[in-house]
Order: C-alpha cells, then structure tokens, then sequence
C-alpha cells in the first residue's frame, strides 16, 4: 500500500515535455530519492506535488486524498507537505525564531517551547534565535529550514537539492544529520538531487528520471548494479561496459568471460562491471592480459589506462583501482572478477 | 481579485470624497470662474459671509469655460458662469444654457451693460488701451487708430498676448465694426508685426524693460501693478485710443446662471449681489481697478471716467468669438 | 537519542487536525493577474486611441487644414530646434558632471553629487520662474534651452554616474598598457560604455522637452504643448487641440523610435550588477580650479537662481503673501493626491511588474510595452483625451478625483512598474513557495512574503510618482474637479498674474515637498550602484 501514489503525470512548459506520464509510489516512513540530470524534469515533479505548479495531467494522491487531477489541484497551503530548497529560502525579513514558527499558529500555547525543541532537534545552539538568516552558514540555514518544515509536523517531507549549496565535507554531514532527523521524526521523505551518491546514500528507494521519463526505480543497490540501460549505468557511477556474447548465463567478453545475472538471454549484448567488482592481479596464462599504459595518482585512487595485449584494435581500458603499491606503467597485469556480470537492456530514453 | 479590489475602493473613496458630490448638497454653489481670481474670491467670500451660502470655483478662461459648458449641456455641474469678456458669455447664451435672470436682477445694470435677451449680464467692464513705454515714445508718436498699428513702421514694436481671451475679445470688436476683410488683412499684418507674449501681465512687462514700445491691453494691468509696487509698470503709460475707434473697445464682464442648475434661486442671488451695490463697491475699493457697471456706480478715482472713454457703441450680442479664433488661428496667431 | 529529540519527535506525531481537502481548477493565481494587466494595458491604449479617433472623425480635409499649416511648421521647427541644442548639452553637462564627481579627485564628492541632483527637487516652471526673475528679457529658444537644460540635466546625470561607477576599470587599465592617453581612454575606452545610460538619459529628457507646458509657456517659448494649452484655454478641446495633441504623440513615437534605433539591439545594463572593484580616481592638479569652479557654477545656476528668486519674493512679500490657510490647504491637497496617486499606481502597475518577474513570455513584453509608451505621453494630451471621454461618453467620471488620478496613473505608470519590477525580483518566488507550504494561502504569501520583501522597492516606485505629481501640471488644471488647489495650479495663476511674491510660498512648498523624496531617490540610486 503506498503512502505517495504518482500516476501518469504529465507536465508540458509551450513545446517542451517537462514530465511524460511519469508515476512513482513511496511507502510511508520511507526515504525516496529522485535523481537525474539537470533539466531532466525532477524538480517540476517535486513542485507539482509539493503545489506550486499546476499538472497538464495525471494524478496525484497522497495517504489516499486526491491532490492533483489532471489541471484541478489542492492548493499547496493546505497539503500539509513540508519542503526544504536548494537555499534553503528562508525568510530574509525575519529573526531564526520568526522563521521556525512561522508555520505554527500565532496563539498555539506551546510555541516558543516548539521552535526550541526543535532548535535542539537540529543541533543548533538557543543564541542563535534571534539572529536573522544572513548570519548564518549555509549548513546552519539548511538545517533551520528543516526545523521550519518539521514544525508543521508535515505528512511528507520535499527536500530540493538540499545540500547542492554546501561544501563538499559539510554535505556528507548534513545529509547524514537530517536522514536521522527525518528517521527519528519518522516522516516519509522524498529527495531530489542531481548527485548520484547523494541519491545512493539517502534512500531506501531511488528513482531515476531522464528527459521526463522515469526510467528506473529499485533499492540502491539494485539501481546501481542492475541498471536499466547504459546511460543510467555510467550516470550512476564509474562503469566498465564491454559487449559481450551472452550464452547459458556467461558472457563472453575481451577480458574474458564471466557469470551473468540473465540466465534466459543469449546473443549479443553490452555488460556492466562496476569497478569495485574488479581487481588486479598477476597475470594468469589463458586469461587476457593487459599492459598499465599510465596510471595517474589522485589520492585515494589510481586511474589506470588499460592496453589489451592479444587486441591491439580493442580500445583502451580505464580503470579506477585503490591500492597502495601500484605496479609502475609498462607491467602487465590480469583482472579478477567478482560477482556477476550485468547485462544492459537498451537505452529506454533517448539522451 | 485582491488588487482590483482595492483599486476600486480606492476610485470609489476618492470619488466620493470629490468637492462635486460635496457642492451637490443644498446652499452650496459651484461657479464657473473665468475672471481674475482675486476679484471672485473677494467677492465669493462677502457673499458667503452675507449669505451663508458657500461657493465652490473652478478657475479658467473665457472661451475654455464657455466651450466647456457647452460640452457638458445638461449636465453641467456649474451653477454660475462668470467670465472676463462677454464672447464667452454670448457663446453659452445661444446655446440656450442659460436661465433667464429677473428683472430685479437685470435693473441693477444699465441696459448697455448686458444684451437683450436678458439671459447674462454685465457685472464689470475694462477698457482697450495701448499700454506704451513713455520714455521711448511721445504722445504724438503713438497710433490714432489701432488699425495703425497693421502699419509696417509698428514691426516689431507692438505686444499682445494673442492667445488670451482679453485680445480675442479685441480681435471681436475690429470684426463687428471693421468687417471681415479689414480684420484679415490686420491679423495678417499683425502676425509679421507683433511680438507675442503670455498675458497682459507679461505684455506690459515686457513694456516696461524695454523689449517693446507699446502693448495692446486693458486698463487695469497698469492701475493693478502701480497700486502694488509699480515694478512692472514704472516706464509705462496708458494712451486711449478714444474717438469710438475699435481700440477704444470697452469689454464687459458677464455672469449668468446655468439653465440646468439645481440651486438657481441662490445662483441668481449670487449674481444679483455682484450686480448690487456691496458687490459692485469691490471693483470701487479693492485692486481689481476694473470698472463697475451698476447704475449710479462710481469708478475708482485713479481710473479715468468710463464716460469720457468714447468707447464704440457694440451689441455684446455681435462678438463672434468662434470665428475670432478661426480667423485667428487661419492668421497663424493661435 | 537526547532528551529533546524524543520529545520533538514525540509532538513531531500529533495528528493533525484538519478540514477535507478539495481540488480546485488551477492557474487561479495566475489568470486574474494577467486579467487584471490586460486592464491596465487596455487603459493605457485610451489615450492613442483617442489621438487616432480624432484624427479619423475630423476627416482628412480638416487634418490638412488644420495641421498642414505655417504655425505647425513653427511649433515643429522651434521642437526640433529645441531637441537639438538642449539634449546635447544636457549630455555634455551630465558627463563632465558625471566625470568630476565619479572620477576626478575633486573632494567633496558627496556634496557635488548631490549637487547634481538637487535640481529635481525643483519643478520645472519654478526654474523658469526664477530665470525670468533674475534676467526679466530672458526669453525665446535661448532661455528655453538653458533652462530646460539645467533642470533636466539630473535625469541624464542620474544613469551615467551610476555607470561610471560601475565601469570594469581592468578595461581602462588595459588600453593604458597599450599606449593610450587618457583623453584617449575616455574617448575610446569609457563614453563607448555609457552609451547606453546616455540613451535612456538623453530619451527621458527628449520626452520630457516635447511634454513640458509651463517651463516654455513661462520662458515664452512656443511649443507643441503650450500651443495645446492655448488652444484649450480658447476653445477647450477643440479639434485643433485634438489634432496637435495628435502630432505631439507622433514626435513622442519618433523620439521612441529614434532612440531605439541608436541604442540598437543591446538592452540596458542593469542597475545594481555592479563590479565590486572601483575604478581609481584621476588627479586633477591644475585642473582643480577649473573643476571646483564648473561644479560651483552648475550649482549657482541650477539651485542659486531659483532658491534666491524664491527667497528673494518670499523677503520682499513679507509675511503678507503667506496666507497659511490657502497655502496649507493647497500643501495638503497635494501631498494628498501625490501619495493617493502614488500608491494607486503601485496597486495598478503590480500585475505588470509581477508578470514580467514571475512569467515572462512574449503577451508579457506586449502588456509592458503598454505600460511604458503610455508614460511618454505628454500630460496635456492624456488630459484631453480624458477630458473628452469623459465628458461625451462617461460623465459620471467627469471632474472627479477617480479620473484626476487615472490621468497621474497613466503618466506615471513605467516609474511604478519600474520600481516594482526590480523589488520584486528581491523577492524570490522560492521563498513564496515555502511560504504556502507553510500553510499560507496565496494572498497571504503575497502580503506577509512578497509584499514584505519588496515593500522599499514599491516605497520607492510610491516615491517617484509622488514626486512627478507634486509638480505635474496641465492634466492638473484640465482634470481637476472643482475646488481643487494644488501648489502646482496655484502656483500657476498667481504667475500668470506676474504676482510673483504670491506665487513664492507655493514654489517653496512644492520643493519642500519634492526635496525628501528626491532625497529617498538619490540614496536608492547610490545604494544599488554600490552594491
């Protein structure tokens, strides 16, 4: 029974298709992650279910109530969805206290003792009540804005970009803080973002959306290792694709062959290893060979370029390995391979 | 919605707030006021203190009021029209917008002093003079005639302020008596030979520093400015063309009270008061230095008689101010 | 888990309480603001409309007699005269204005720039009034072209110190490392890159020379707009009104035109995009005298002459020509009718102003374009075109204050929208969007959010209209509904009586008027440019 039903939305802007017929379900209590490329059509899905933009048609419905129809919609005031954006867009004009309670009602009894708790909730120190955004880091203005949407104890929890903002050290944080905070609130959450690893860290669902078609939703793990198609496997990270002759479950490729995941296929296709289903090891007689042409160092990982011996016409290989003695350029070297083979299915949407 | 919204309560309140629904209520008049705006005020407010009936004004010209008027017909919001010259007047008479005053009313004027249909009246007169700078010219120098001054040798000498509703009436005078070619022909001479200027204030002006030798206008502009510091005027003296010469011109101030009025009883005690006696003493002792018209009224002293002034015998009736301005503006003066 | 998390968490599961939901066609919002701008756009044509019906009913043969004659051709030869002298020295005034208080190390820059902006506080006529006090023969295209000049000079001023200020100075220093004098950098490096400030200047006084009535009709000095003053005054809206009212419209399109074309293609630089870098100051050296003596001379001309004539009539009226209760209620009729009107053209311009942020699109740049020409009309012709309708087809809004300020609207219309426009865009729509998902409906948003944020923008939009009709004065005289004094009106008809010593309470009232918000204009400006 899902808590967030999406169902054949569409959304235009003149010519261009913003969203076609996409629908997603979210289970309550859950954290889901859309992710994409920009321009993709993600944040106009966010804003047609937080209410800011109107759908040309689908539905909408959120814990069994109707919130959108085709062009008629519940206004976003009274959805009772909470929203945090990319900067967090807190109210310049008002003191951090103003901002937390502006959604609480004026004569609620415990309102003070409300945005202090929740103060607290976020991690940020009481002094800091009375200041006004424009004194705060960008990290302390995200994590008011969170406060400021959890006051209004929402049913569902949008979060745009919310981190894009911030420093690379500071978002790792941030994002571990607030999917804390959202699991501690138990409130059922729904991500944007354009970083993949931001995606793969924060849900326990991800949706991948390309050119106003969702394209694939699962777990993380299987959106990582069994994506759809070649483009959602290299936008998801580093990605190793050969083509391959599939055959009784292995496939049969220039660095050899190996198990597959698609035991009914056969034919030829494309496979995605993912680096960290590769390693390097000796040189193993009967198995392809390789030759490191360079190796460039970038701290926690080696980049290698990668020559197959026996195939001088294959292109060459690049690899991201970790490793503390890496052989020096000119070695050769053998690739183990664990795990299972993935075969890619045809690009769904057109880049 | 919210912004349409205000902005119509915001017409509605202004709308209500406008002096035109105030003066709708009763002892309230609006008066069309084309005269000087000191002398109405002044006679406004002893009107108001005698009567208790208060007096809105508009302010503007002659022929402006008049033309106004005519546009709004009917729903004219004035009650009273009060004008400078008497074309302005004549103009809304034949439209037919005026009511008839009484005969109490209109026995208070000499009937020289209004027309015959005894719709308007006279309530002051001024007469043309040729305001010159005495320390250029003599008195032998000056034109016996203001047809003279069509004349070449006058290039460039001369002022008017041909645009005002003072000349405009002037211009009528030399049409009714002179005919229609003779007063082309003068326009047209006039148009190459006179220097224009903004008013009879700033024609006299210019006068006095000496821009110009002589300007055509009213008595009263000289008398007004030396009564208060004579800066304007310290060079100037008035030469009367007399001889019932066109320039000898005396124009009639007029009121009448609007046929569509809804107070026309306290419009035509308006009028009637400017026409009597304490209405006519403030052209005698205040600084209008305009002449009254009210039987047995005497000037003030400094003017020189009305009498003696020789002025043309015209029907207020003949000023055909449209075709002025046609004539006029066909001359390239307008 | 510390103690507060478990509690917040705990409220965080309050059930809410709330009403059914129920769906709603959308674009609610959305369609009656552009309704409301398509208004305001439909009004803003009245005026062309009426030239053109004119134009129509009058037939051909009355146009031909009427317009095609010798004193048109003077009125059009004495406008062209005027444009040509007056706007060129306008620039060249403002430049080197501009140049010694941006760019020369004159000190006291604070007050030479407000020096230069001071004479906007001073309505037009008043110049006038206090020329042909000081020099009585002053008169003609001379006089017009020196006063017009010195009064309008700040709205050229204005743009181009804002732009000098904001010049990228590496661009400068690079044409230094290449050779170049500094004459030479001015000329190749810096006038190219005010162009554009110029243009906008230099269009807002060309506009401002075909519409101005009572400068010229005090300076003696016969244009279009005089000529239609006088018309009216002796036939009210005659035809022959009518159609000069339709020739000035038509040199108004052609200034638009004209500028349009040299400015190209290029949009305007916005204000308040500055570079941080300031651009280093030129030494003066021997200059000096000759620059402190410029700034000086501008300010004797253009604040000395009309300040002491006014203080000069005021001493040698005494006490006698303040009747305080006249003046008083002229103050307040006009302080009334400039904030009345100021703020009805934020309410009326808000539409415009938030379509052009939130939905640009190409309906938008009609519904603007609307909004702008409307306010390069002159205000005699506005005046008359209202005049007429009113009084032929809509006499319950004749000679009421509802049309006195629809005329203010119309003229002042693209100072609210532009003042609107740029305080609306310091109100990012992601902060209405969080604010309706914080339970606010829609006007709300708009009230406590977008309001809130834009509330100095729309002050200073309210500002510069109110100071427009503090000193506007033909629509005025022609609209206003009886009774109604405004310093301007009575202003006028104690000068049109030469009684100067009367009129010198009013002029000091209108600038006192005029002076804060010039003020508030001239701090917005500096701030913008800083920022």
């Amino acid at each position: 029974m899902s808590f967030l039903s999406v169902r054949a939305l569409s959304k235009h802007y003149g010519p261009v298709t913003a969203l076609d017929a996409v629908s997603l379900d979210v289970r309550q209590n859950s954290r889901t992650a859309i992710v994409g490329p920009s321009g993709s059509g993600k944040s106009t899905l966010l804003r047609i279910i937080a209410g800011f933009e109107p759908a040309a048609s689908g539905t909408v419905q959120l814990n069994d109530e109707v919130l959108v129809d085709g062009p008629n919609a519940v206004p976003a005031h009274q959805r009772g969805i909470g929203i945090v954006s990319q900067d967090g867009a807190l109210f310049p004009h008002l003191s951090i206290a103003d901002n937390i309670a502006f959604g609480l009602h004026r004569r609620l009894p415990d309102r003070d003792k409300r945005v202090r708790d929740l103060m607290a909730l976020i991690g940020l120190d009481h002094a800091m009540l009375d200041r006004r955004p424009h004194q705060l880091s960008g990290g302390q203005q995200q994590r008011v804005a969170l406060a400021r949407a959890l006051a209004r104890q929402p049913r569902l929890m949008l979060l745009d970009e919310p981190f894009s903002s911030l420093d690379t050290g500071l978002r790792e944080q941030m994002r571990q803080a607030v999917t804390q905070i959202l699991g501690t609130a138990g409130i059922t959450s729904v991500l944007v973002t354009h970083d993949q690893a931001e995606a793969l860290s924060f849900a326990d669902q991800v949706a991948l959306i390309r050119n106003g078609r969702l394209v694939q939703r699962g777990t993380p793990e299987e959106v990582y290792f069994r994506p759809a198609d070649r483009q959602t496997a290299l936008f998801l990270g580093e990605a190793v694709i050969l083509p391959a002759r599939l055959n009784n479950g292995t496939a049969t490729t220039a660095l050899g062959v190996f198990p597959t995941n698609q035991r009914a296929s056969s034919g030829a296709a494309e496979i995605l290893l993912r680096p960290e289903q590769i390693t390097l090891c000796a040189p193993v007689a009967g198995q392809p060979q390789l030759e490191i042409e360079h190796a460039a160092f970038s701290g926690a990982n080696w980049t290698l370029q990668l020559r197959l011996i026996d195939q001088p016409n294959h292109p060459p290989l690049h690899l991201r390995v970790s490793g503390i003695d890496m052989p020096p350029a000119g070695s050769r070297v053998g690739l183990a391979i664990n795990g299972f083979a993935h075969v890619l299915g045809q690009d769904q949407v057109a880049a | 919605m919210m912004i349409s919204r205000i902005a119509a309560l915001s017409l509605l309140a202004f709308s209500l707030l406008s002096p035109q629904a105030q003066a709708q209520e009763a002892g309230s008049l609006i008066v069309y006021n084309a005269q000087h705006e000191n002398l109405a005020r002044e006679w406004a407010q002893k009107f108001t203190a005698e009567t208790g009936i208060r007096i809105t004004m508009r302010q503007g010209a002659d022929l402006e009021m008049a033309n106004q008027i005519l546009q709004e017909g009917e729903a004219s919001p004035a009650d009273v029209f009060l004008t400078e010259n008497s074309p302005g007047m004549v103009l809304v008479d034949k439209a037919g917008l005026f009511a008839p005053l009484s005969q109490d009313t209109l026995a208070n004027v000499p009937d020289t002093f209004r027309p015959s249909s005894g719709n308007w009246i006279g309530i002051a007169a001024r007469s043309t003079v040729f305001a010159y700078d005495k320390t250029k010219l003599t008195e032998n120098q000056l034109p016996k005639s203001v047809m003279d001054l069509a004349d070449p040798a006058w290039n460039n000498r001369w002022a008017a302020s041909a645009g005002g509703a003072d000349f405009q009436a002037i211009v009528g005078a030399i049409l009714a008596l002179k005919g229609e070619e003779a007063t082309r022909t003068w326009l047209e001479a006039m148009k190459q030979g006179v220097k224009p200027y903004r008013g009879n204030s700033a024609a006299m002006k210019g006068v006095n520093i000496g821009e110009v030798e002589g300007a055509l206008i009213y008595h009263y502009y000289y008398f007004g400015d030396q009564a208060r510091t004579g800066e304007n005027s310290g060079n100037v003296a008035l030469h009367y063309f007399r001889n019932e010469d066109p320039g000898a011109f005396v124009s009639i101030s007029g009121a009448g009270v609007l046929a569509s009025s809804k107070h026309k009883p306290e419009a035509e005690r308006f009028v009637q008061w400017i026409t009597a006696k304490t209405g006519q003493a403030v052209l005698r002792d205040g600084t209008s230095f305009e002449y009254p018209v009210g039987k047995n009224e005497a000037a003030n002293p400094v003017l020189v008689p009305l009498a003696d002034l020789q002025a043309p015998k015209l029907d207020p009736d003949k000023l055909d101010s449209q075709k002025v301005t046609e004539m006029m503006t066909d001359a390239g003066l307008l | 888990m510390t103690q507060a998390q478990l509690s917040a968490a705990s409220l965080l599961h309050d059930p809410v309480g709330r009403a059914p939901l129920r769906l709603r066609p959308q674009r609610r919002l959305f369609s009656p603001v552009v309704m409301a701008a398509l208004l305001v756009s439909l009004v803003s044509l009245v005026p062309l409309g009426f030239v053109m019906w004119v134009a129509v009913d009058a037939g051909w043969d009355t146009v031909v007699r009427l317009v095609f004659r010798a004193r048109v051709g003077e009125f059009l030869l004495n406008t062209l005269l005027l444009e040509l002298l007056a706007v060129p020295l306008c620039i060249a005034l403002a430049v080197t204005l501009a140049w010694i208080t941006e760019r020369s190390d004159l000190p006291g820059t604070a007050l030479w720039r407000a020096v230069a902006v001071a004479p906007l506080a001073i309505p037009a006529f008043v110049h006038s009034y206090g020329w042909i006090s000081a020099v009585p023969s002053l008169h003609g295209l001379p006089g017009a072209v020196l006063v017009s000049v010195l009064a309008y000079s700040p709205f050229l001023y204005l743009p181009v110190a804002a732009q000098l200020r904001r010049l990228d100075p590496a661009l400068e220093n690079a044409a230094a490392s290449l050779g170049k004098t500094p004459a030479a950098i001015f000329a190749l490096v810096v006038l190219p890159q005010l162009r554009l400030a110029i243009c906008g200047g230099a269009l807002l006084v060309g506009l401002h020379l075909l519409a101005e009535y009572g400068l010229f009709a005090m300076i003696r000095f016969d244009t279009f707009a005089t000529a239609i003053v006088d018309q009216f005054q002796s036939s009210y809206n005659s035809p022959v009104a009518n159609l000069l009212g339709g020739v000035l419209v038509l040199c108004c399109i052609g200034l638009l035109a004209l500028e349009a074309i040299i400015r190209g293609r290029e949009r305007y630089a916005r204000v308040g995009s500055g570079a941080a870098k300031t651009a280093s100051r030129h030494r003066l050296g021997r200059g000096m005298p000759m620059a402190l003596g410029f700034v000086i001379l501008f300010a004797a001309l253009a604040l000395g002459v009309p300040l002491l004539t006014v203080v000069r009539w005021l001493w040698s009226g005494g006490l006698a020509v303040w009747p305080v209760a006249e003046v008083g209620t002229a103050f307040g009729q006009t302080l009334a009718l400039a904030f009345g009107g100021g703020i009805l053209a934020a309410v009326i311009a808000a539409p415009a102003a938030w379509l052009a942020v939130r939905a640009p699109g190409r309906l938008q740049r009609v519904i603007e374009a609307c909004h702008f020409y409307v306010g390069s009309l002159p205000g005699v012709v506005v005046a008359l075109a209202l005049v007429t309708i009113t009084v032929r087809i809509m006499l319950p809004l004749y000679q009421t204050y509802a049309t006195l300020l629809i005329a203010y609207v119309l003229l002042f219309l693209p100072r609210a929208v532009t003042a609107l426009r740029a305080s609306l865009a310091q109100a990012p729509v992601e902060l209405e969007w969080a604010a309706m998902a914080l339970g606010r409906s829609p006007w709300q948003t708009i009230w406590q959010v977008t309001a809130r944020l834009a509330a100095p923008g729309i002050a200073a939009g309210i500002a510069l209209v109110a100071l427009g009709i503090t000193n506007e004065l033909t629509a005025t005289l022609m609209l206003s509904p009886n009774g109604t004094r405004t310093l301007a009106t009575q202003f006028w008809i104690k000068t049109s009586e030469l009684d100067y010593a009367a009129a010198a309470p009013y002029a000091l009232m209108m600038i006192v008027l005029s002076l804060p918000l010039s003020l508030l204009l001239y701090t917005r400006a500096q701030r913008a440019s800083v920022r």
